[in-house]
């Protein structure tokens, strides 16, 4: 216990580390990593179109790694706060959330036809990025206990959770309203939610969607494009046709780390939206077997810290969490590849921007600060009572 | 639990709540919303073995096919530069506009659109030097591979790539331009419509003047940088050989300028002025008149598209007289200090014989004969050297035979057979004064180049070579072909600088040079028989007298008028050529002391 309590680091830590369940010290670990391969990942992409639009090939790094740092910082402090305290954080923060992707609908900056940003001095904020995790918390808060709780409650969550995907929507940001939808649908899934009621929600959001899509010119261009690309490669399926080429060239085993073709101006947002179509053509079809595969493994994790959570709250959050950074990364390939209409979502933790990878970390905190609380050891006591226990 | 005691905490109790009992969320939910995200995972993994396992090939062929360029060669040429790498004849980039009407669609329409030609033609006319309804005429009504114009200049071609209209398609290809004009046209040709050369170097060096080119094709960026994956070795070797030429351009221009002058003048048929290094041979100027302009051939006849100081013969009249002399020192027959008695009148076989002024000499050294051009010294002096041997020596000069040049379509002289020359007595005593055989201006340049370098023959010739980008090739090396002892030329010379000293030659005559020269006045035979009014006259110098560098000939053909002699219409040509040809060779004068008197003067 002497050499716990000297070495410095472990101050920083919620817990000591000899008593981090596998899953939480193996999902740091695949967290540090996916960030550090994503960096590789971004820095590939995006030096060749920094160097000649920005004059500096490190731009995009630079920022990246700056924002990496901020978002670690807010990992660590995800870990080091108790659940309790997010949840109690959620309601406002999700309400605050609301306002701000409001305003978005007013006085923000409009990109590619969309508006969703904030642009406060320096910084950019994307409400509909920084707005998932306090979502994922109060719909834990929500559906841990649907049962017990009024109707009224009921009803005002669920029309504040619908305006927002409304307001996500009218931005439009489809693809983010979708992974919100699926998000809350899920969550509700989950946490055991009679199945009748969640087919009659599935079946109108999907009816909200399509309605969305046909009336929305830019949506709907982008989904006509989808179904065929090749019909018109120069104009609106140009981006995926672009896509499609650069996945299509890896092959089996890809082009090499740095190699890839397409990134060199063919391929448009290269750096976020379209960042796994740079990464499938330089690793092929292996690269991105090993990628899925790992998706795969990260998710696994998030199901154990689930299933060993006590409380309902945490285990929704747990699985929520996953279905946040993996569902997002899926959509983000099935965009990529071809499956899913055109529409911008990043890549989590591997896709330029500092809201997406703030939002992300927090996820992954939350999912790791679960595993721990499920221990039992950290919930109800302050840190330094269980410190000086065991000295 | 925890949990059950936070939402206390956040919500009053209510006392119509009924009692729910705390259900954990159901395990077998969470593995379900695991499994659907596998399942998500599962189908990328199919999607990604079919694009990427599956259809690899064939989006990779198409990637690889929107990423290469392939450039095909255009069957560009080589530069012509003068000896100071100044351009003669280059290759510049046209571009020829094509249109097809069944695509065309401006940027940001529907692809589906079908744009009028009339629209079309409304962008272009702003920038071709066309109008709206030219253009929409030649559209006509076909659905594509219409002309619309060529020779668009690149800057204008970008224009039109600019606006980004489908259906036009610019082809690029290169077109011979001579910057010179006219100065160069009878030395280097031209090429025509098809790019088959027609005169000229552009025909005689045809095949070193295809450049060498290849195929090439890259990998791109879209901006168009170059990839260096698959590149085969030398893909990126740009041929930029020039072909260099010993012509002086801005000699060459003056040349030509004040022999079109003195030629309009005199209403002569034409006439030609050559400078030759003795050293070497190379040609320095190179010019005649009239000729024609290689970059709008089409407005000229024909007949003008040859070199007629190379492939035309004259008889050289007095201008051969030095070269007979020196045959005659060669061989020993004539003592240098020795004296002919000109009276005048020679009867050889029948044959009146007179001197040009008609003028008796009397007893005259041969300084004197030059001076005044003696018809008659010439025959009687002649006469020590017999025939057989006389004929030999002229053939020895290469009379008859095509002189070793790179000029295009040089041609031999002709002289008569060794039998005729030998029995009829009339031959040799016209040889003697430049009569009777016929021979090129190069020719005659080429042996005058013979007395000025110490008697050896050189080989004329106006390319130096192939040579890479700026750098210029070097001096013709010497092969040496020895005829004549350098002693009998030395004494040539000094009775040709009498001649500019006190006889004909007067007129180029310059302060502080020394210079050696011989006019000719001959006489033109038509159909056998010497017209008295058609003339030929001509001036050979060469300069400095003491140690020449160069031999400077000037020939113009039929002047009009009873006072067209080699003294006023050669003669004036030949002293603006010397005059520049000193400066701008940067000849240092012979005698210092002469031009310090001069210039006090």
């Amino acid at each position: 216990m002497k050499k716990l309590k000297n070495s410095l680091w472990q101050r920083f830590l919620p817990l000591p580390w000899e008593f981090w369940p596998a899953e939480s010290r193996l999902l740091i670990a695949l967290v540090g990593f996916w960030c550090l391969a994503g960096l590789l990942i971004l820095g590939s992409s995006s030096w060749w179109v920094a160097s000649r639009e920005m004059g500096d090939g490190a731009y995009y790094i630079k920022r990246q790694l700056l924002w990496m740092t901020a978002s670690w910082s807010l990992f660590f402090l995800t870990i080091s706060t108790r659940l309790r305290t997010w949840l109690k954080l959620a309601g406002p923060g999700l309400l605050i959330g609301c306002l701000l992707i409001g305003l978005t609908l007013i006085a923000g900056s409009t990109v590619n036809g969309a508006s969703r940003w904030l642009i406060i001095g320096p910084l950019q904020i994307q409400p509909s990025e920084l707005i998932k995790p306090f979502t994922l918390l109060q719909a834990a808060n929500l559906f841990a206990h649907w049962k017990r709780i009024t109707n009224d409650q009921k009803f005002i969550w669920l029309v504040i959770f619908l305006a927002l995907i409304g307001m996500i929507l009218k931005q439009p940001n489809l693809s983010t309203a979708a992974l919100i939808g699926i998000l809350l649908w899920l969550i509700a899934f989950a946490s055991g939610v009679r199945i009748n009621g969640l087919f009659a929600t599935a079946l109108a959001g999907g009816i909200i969607g399509t309605t969305s899509i046909l009336f929305n010119e830019y949506q709907r261009l982008r989904v006509i494009s989808f179904i065929d690309p090749w019909k018109d490669p120069q104009g609106n399926g140009y981006q995926l046709v672009q896509s499609l080429l650069a996945i299509g060239s890896g092959g089996w085993f890809g082009e090499g780390y740095g190699l890839s073709t397409q990134k060199l101006q063919y391929l448009p947002i290269q750096s976020t939206d379209f960042i796994y179509a740079v990464f499938a053509e330089e690793f092929g079809f292996v690269g991105s077997m090993m990628l899925l595969i790992f998706l795969m493994l990260v998710g696994f994790m998030g199901l154990r810290v689930a299933l060993r959570c006590q409380s309902n709250q945490s285990r929704l959050i747990a699985i929520g969490s996953i279905t946040l950074l993996v569902g997002q990364a899926i959509m983000n390939i099935a965009v990529a590849a071809g499956v899913m209409p055109t529409t911008g979502l990043p890549f989590p933790l591997v896709s330029y921007g500092g809201n997406s990878l703030i939002a992300s970390l927090i996820i992954a905190g939350l999912l790791i600060r679960c595993s721990l609380e499920s221990t039992g050891l950290i919930e109800e006591r302050p840190l330094r009572k269980i410190r000086a226990q065991m000295v | 639990m925890p949990v059950r005691k936070a939402r206390s905490s956040r919500r009053p109790r209510r006392k119509r709540q009924p009692v729910v009992p705390f259900q954990l969320v159901p395990a077998n939910r969470v593995r379900a919303v695991f499994a659907v995200l596998c399942l998500g995972l599962v189908g990328l993994s199919g999607r990604m073995a079919w694009l990427q396992v599956l259809k690899s090939s064939e989006l990779e062929a198409r990637a690889r096919a929107v990423q290469t360029k392939r450039t095909q060669p255009l069957g560009t040429r080589r530069s012509i530069v003068d000896r100071n790498g100044r351009l003669v004849a280059l290759d510049e980039q046209r571009y020829r506009l094509w249109a097809h009407p069944r695509y065309f669609n401006f940027p940001g329409d529907d692809p589906d659109l079908l744009r009028k030609p009339i629209e079309v033609a409304r962008k272009l006319s702003g920038i071709l030097p066309i109008s709206m309804g030219q253009l929409v005429d030649r559209f006509g009504d076909r659905a594509s591979g219409v002309k619309l114009v060529e020779g668009l200049n690149s800057e204008t071609a970008a224009e039109i790539r600019g606006l980004g209209i489908s259906g036009l398609d610019l082809e690029p290809y290169p077109q011979r331009v001579y910057p010179q004009g006219q100065i160069f046209a009878n030395v280097v040709g031209f090429l025509n419509q098809d790019r088959v050369p027609q005169a000229g170097l552009e025909q005689s060096r045809h095949e070193e003047l295809l450049r060498f080119e290849q195929p090439r094709s890259m990998r791109l960026g879209k901006d168009g940088t170059p990839l260096p994956d698959d590149l085969a070795p030398g893909v990126f070797y740009e041929d930029n050989l020039s072909l260099q030429l010993t012509l002086d351009a801005r000699l060459q221009e003056l040349a030509s300028k004040v022999l079109t002058r003195q030629v309009a003048k005199w209403k002569a048929k034409k006439g030609a002025a050559i400078v030759m290094d003795v050293v070497n041979g190379e040609l320095l100027v190179l010019a005649s008149t009239p000729t024609y302009d290689p970059n709008k051939y089409w407005e000229f006849q024909p007949s003008l598209f040859r070199e007629w100081s190379v492939q035309d013969l004259f008889e050289p009249g007095s201008t051969f007289k030095p070269i007979n002399l020196a045959l005659a020192l060669q061989e020993g027959v004539i003592n240098p200090e020795g004296k002919v008695y000109d009276n005048g009148k020679l009867n050889i076989g029948g044959w009146p014989i007179y001197n040009n002024d008609r003028q008796v000499h009397g007893l005259i050294d041969f300084p004197k004969l030059l001076q005044v051009s003696s018809n008659i010294g010439m025959v009687k002096t002649m006469r020590h050297l017999e025939a057989s041997i006389y004929w030999d020596w002229l053939q020895k000069l290469g009379l008859d035979e095509r002189p070793d040049t790179d000029l295009p379509g040089a041609v031999a002289g002709q002289l008569k057979n060794k039998d005729e020359f030998v029995h009829h007595p009339i031959e040799p005593a016209t040889a003697a004064f430049g009569q009777g055989f016929s021979l090129t201006p190069l020719k005659l340049a080429q042996l005058h180049a013979l007395i000025a370098n110490g008697g050896h023959l050189v080989s004329p010739h106006i390319t130096r070579g192939l040579r890479a980008g700026n750098s210029l090739a070097p001096r013709g090396s010497v092969r040496k072909n020895v005829l004549l002892r350098p002693d009998v030329t030395r004494t040539v010379r000094n009775w040709m600088e009498s001649v500019v000293e006190k006889g004909s030659g007067m007129g180029v005559k310059t302060p502080g040079y020394r210079i050696g020269g011989k006019t000719g006045t001959a006489q033109k035979a038509r159909n056998g028989i010497y017209q008295p009014d058609l003339k030929v006259c001509s001036f050979i110098a060469s300069l400095p007298a003491d140690r020449p560098r160069y031999v400077v000939l000037v020939v113009v053909d039929e002047p009009k008028g009873n006072n067209a002699f080699g003294s006023t219409v050669a003669v004036p040509v030949a002293k603006q050529i010397i005059d520049a040809l000193l400066v701008l060779e940067k000849i240092p004068p012979s005698n210092y002391q002469a031009k310090f008197n001069a210039a006090k003067i």
